[in-house]
């Protein structure tokens, strides 16, 4: 599977996403091709972080691309990988369309707050213009960085007016603001991995939650009717 | 002459437009780097340089002594129509 990590909101959590799923499913076994696609490389500097620190962890590929080399090296490298992950950066830029056209699912993330679900539009018009030339494209969203306490209006709020976007499913897995993403990040982590002090099963069982439904809702779609 | 129907655009072709539309990022676009100045070591007996120091001093304001030996290469180039 494809999936890129896309939308036209900066700090949405994108890079964040992909190197945990990266984690995750290099953990489970798989073949992983991570592709930086975002000028702000922070995918390709947690892939770094993770070698030098933990040299025994799962391991993936990180390939740093932009522009048009995002279509045509992931057209030649997917065939090598179980799963690629692209991370593009938060602007309808040449990479980020370029990865939207190879891509089987588009996953984005949103945080509840206005400036955030003003640019789900957008997204939407985005990803109606890529199916044009991939029909195939599965788009999904998410609430990210939402109340930790779960008991915002916001977040209910949100939820539904995602769930109303013509052309993008709404996935119901919740990621909330917690600091193990930060510390997860910062060791070359993803939260799952996390040991010691900073371990936090809430946020493990989160993203567990949102890499299986993104996986789920993919699975889905793709089966034939 | 056989009529041949119209070539379709191909499917790389049609990508490749699709990407172009989306904006360039940040550093995406590699910027015209400045020409890097070339340096060089100046010999000066001490006598010039205490006359350019003392010139230097008794301008108005701060000129380096680099800029000003730039502004006296110009007008020597200047007055010999290169510049």
């Amino acid at each position: 599977m494809i999936l890129c990590l896309a939308g036209t909101k900066g700090g949405s959590g994108r890079s964040t996403m992909a190197t945990n799923f990266a984690c995750i499913a290099a953990g489970q076994g798989m073949r992983v091709l991570m592709v930086d696609a975002d000028d702000q490389e922070t995918s390709a500097d947690f892939t770094a972080v993770r070698k030098q620190d933990h040299p025994d962890a799962p391991s993936f590929t990180c390939i740093k691309l932009t522009g048009r080399a995002v279509r045509t090296e992931v057209l030649d490298l997917a065939p090598q990988y179980d799963h690629v992950i692209i991370d593009t950066g938060g602007r309808d830029t040449a990479s980020q369309r370029a990865a939207l056209s190879v891509s089987d699912v588009i996953l984005v993330p949103f945080a509840p707050r206005s400036f955030d679900i003003w640019t789900v539009n957008k997204v939407a018009d985005l990803i109606e213009e890529t199916r044009n030339l991939n029909p195939k494209l599965k788009a999904l969203a998410f609430l990210n960085r939402t109340d930790p306490q779960g008991q915002g209006s916001e977040n209910q709020e949100a939820g539904e007016l995602l769930s109303g976007v013509d052309g993008i499913d709404f996935l119901d897995a919740p990621i909330r603001f917690r600091k193990a993403y930060a510390h997860a990040a910062s060791q070359g982590l993803a939260v799952t991995e996390l040991s010691g002090q900073h371990k936090n099963p809430k946020a493990a069982e989160e993203i567990m939650t949102l890499f299986r439904s993104c996986f789920e809702a993919t699975m889905k779609s793709s089966k034939p009717e | 002459m056989a009529l041949r129907a119209k070539p379709q655009q191909s499917k790389e072709a049609e990508a490749n437009a699709f990407i172009d539309q989306g904006g360039s990022v940040a550093g995406g676009a590699a910027p015209a780097k400045p020409q890097k100045a070339i340096t060089f070591t100046l010999r000066l007996d001490p006598e010039t340089n205490d006359l350019l120091d003392e010139e230097l001093a008794s301008l108005k304001g701060h000129i380096s002594k680099n800029t000003w030996i730039i502004h006296a290469i110009l007008q020597r180039l200047e007055s010999s129509g290169r510049a």
